[in-house]
């Protein structure tokens, strides 16, 4: 079983549970989870968010975890950084956050930044929400509306697309276009509302369900729950916690 | 372990989908009871006929669910029949506490004689509060209006819902007042906030709770994940419950 969204670092507005990767793996191996694919929240703060990214590379290193680079691409060193990344850190995708860096996905510097990870086969996380937006304190992000993301998606068939922390419903009202798409992926943090939150998800719609927890921001046990419920039919539960589809859609992910 | 949510609802406008939600999720989970009242999400301050509605609705679901269903007599304190309607709910529909919502602030004046009733009737109140970054209402009670109310009225049994809405905000300012309870329903999933509430109240003040039909895997994976002693996990399924509300399962 994998994390395919979860964090290192400390947030700076309060404590979290789990702030260090010795702890993120400790969380993991209390539920089964063998390894994941690790952001810092430190770079979605830092300006030049190089030391954070080279920090959480060394971090890693050696371990059964996959480097995510965070990286705000409004930022003039963006590409420098993600280049490097590419070239030495063996990176397994790149996530951006919108809603907190203040632009929206018709940027044009997200383009370059687009174009590079899928020449490298890698995936891009689209973090949709972070945080509950009523408990913010300070910076509080501005939510990208679902209907941007559709048409968006639908001008990145070529790349492969996380969607991080959207609700239920938001992923109903964009399934047309996540399953036009051939490589977009959601994942359930975000499924806070309801008790049963893939009751409306149909099963084509299901086959996109990728775990991620987001943990240590969020409970991992509040989106674990679900698939350890058996709300899922087990094959739908063995391909969103392996990563099944989503691994066939990254050839850039296989090399070492 | 035994699991009692004291904080769940109906609403209005979907009650019979909210029943068979609530019983699902119960069979589900091995929930044991639910402490809920009925609100109007289009009715921030509902008129006497809806708060009979709402009641009604209620009361029917305890007399249906008698096992599993237990509930609170939900009050608008601007209504003038507000008091009538507190009494009916204790005496005659044998509800277990109060449910104040987004009429008032808690510590409003309109509110004081309803706690002074609940402290003969010896039953706790339920006060909605949040504390919001965006959307916060006109006359939504935060923590401080809790704490306030809480210094006014040191023998009445106050329930602060959604550990104040942010639990950095709202368990610190009302830590001191020992006739304060809190639950922690509402899609709150914070990897620390039950772990800074245990630390700052201990597991007699705090009872698990979810808001349904709102969510419910948000609160329990909480509960199951906080970094507390298993004793202290127990009283917050269950056990502190059952000590405030006098009601064993």
């Amino acid at each position: 079983m994998l994390d395919f969204n979860c964090y290192v670092g400390a947030w700076p507005f309060h404590p979290l549970a789990v702030e260090t990767f010795g702890q993120l793996q400790q969380l993991h191996k209390e539920n089964g989870i063998e390894g994941g694919f690790v952001s810092s929240i430190k770079s979605i703060f830092y300006r030049d968010y190089f030391y954070s990214e080279e920090e959480l590379h060394e971090q890693l290193k050696g371990s059964a975890y996959r480097h995510v680079l965070t990286v705000n691409p409004q930022l003039p060193a963006c590409m420098d950084i993600v280049n490097y990344a590419l070239e030495n850190w063996n990176i397994a995708g790149v996530r951006i956050l919108p809603s907190y860096h203040g632009y929206n996905l018709n940027e044009p510097a997200l383009e370059p930044l687009c174009a590079a990870l899928e020449k490298a086969g890698l995936p891009l996380f689209l973090t949709v929400n972070l945080e509950d937006v009523r408990n913010t304190y300070l910076l509080i992000p501005k939510p990208l509306p679902m209907e941007q993301i559709a048409l968006w998606l639908e001008k990145h068939h070529g790349l492969t697309v996380v969607l991080c922390g959207p609700s239920p419903y938001d992923v109903v009202q964009i399934e047309e276009s996540i399953l036009c798409h051939p490589a977009a992926f959601y994942d359930p943090s975000g499924m806070r509302l309801g008790s049963f939150p893939f009751d409306n998800h149909s099963d084509e719609l299901r086959t996109r369900l990728l775990y991620g927890s987001m943990s240590g921001i969020l409970c991992l046990k509040s989106s674990l729950l679900h698939f350890e419920k058996k709300e899922l039919t087990p094959e739908q539960t063995k391909r969103s916690l392996y990563g099944t589809d989503f691994f066939a859609k990254c050839p850039g992910l296989t090399k070492k | 372990m035994p699991l009692i949510d004291v904080h769940a609802h109906l609403m209005l406008n979907n009650i019979q989908e909210n029943r068979k939600n609530l019983l699902r999720t119960a069979a589900h989970y091995g929930l044991n009871r639910y402490y809920i009242s009925t609100i109007d999400g289009n009715h921030a301050y509902p008129n006497e006929e809806f708060i009979d509605m709402d009641n009604r609705a209620t009361a029917d679901f305890m007399r249906d669910e008698p096992s599993l269903i237990r509930g609170y007599v939900y009050v608008n304190p601007r209504n003038s029949n507000a008091m009538q309607v507190l009494q009916k709910g204790i005496e005659e529909q044998k509800m277990s506490g109060m449910k104040l919502w987004v009429a008032t602030h808690c510590n409003d004046p309109l509110v004081f004689p309803l706690v002074e009733k609940m402290i003969e009737y010896d039953k706790p109140v339920l006060i909605h509060t949040f504390v919001k970054a965006v959307g916060q209402m006109e006359h939504e009670t935060t923590s401080y209006h809790v704490a306030q109310l809480a210094e006014r009225y040191p023998e009445a049994k106050l329930i602060m819902a959604h550990l104040g809405g942010e639990a950095f905000h709202g368990i610190r300012s009302i830590a001191k007042y020992k006739n304060v309870w809190v639950d922690h329903s509402g899609t709150l999933v914070g990897s620390e906030d039950l772990n800074h509430t245990v630390r700052l109240l201990g597991a007699d003040r705090v009872m698990f709770a979810t808001d349904m039909p709102i969510a419910f895997a948000s609160s329990y994976g909480q509960l199951l994940e906080a970094k507390i002693t298993e004793e202290e996990r127990e009283k917050i399924a269950w056990k502190t419950a059952v000590e405030l509300f006098g009601e064993g399962l």
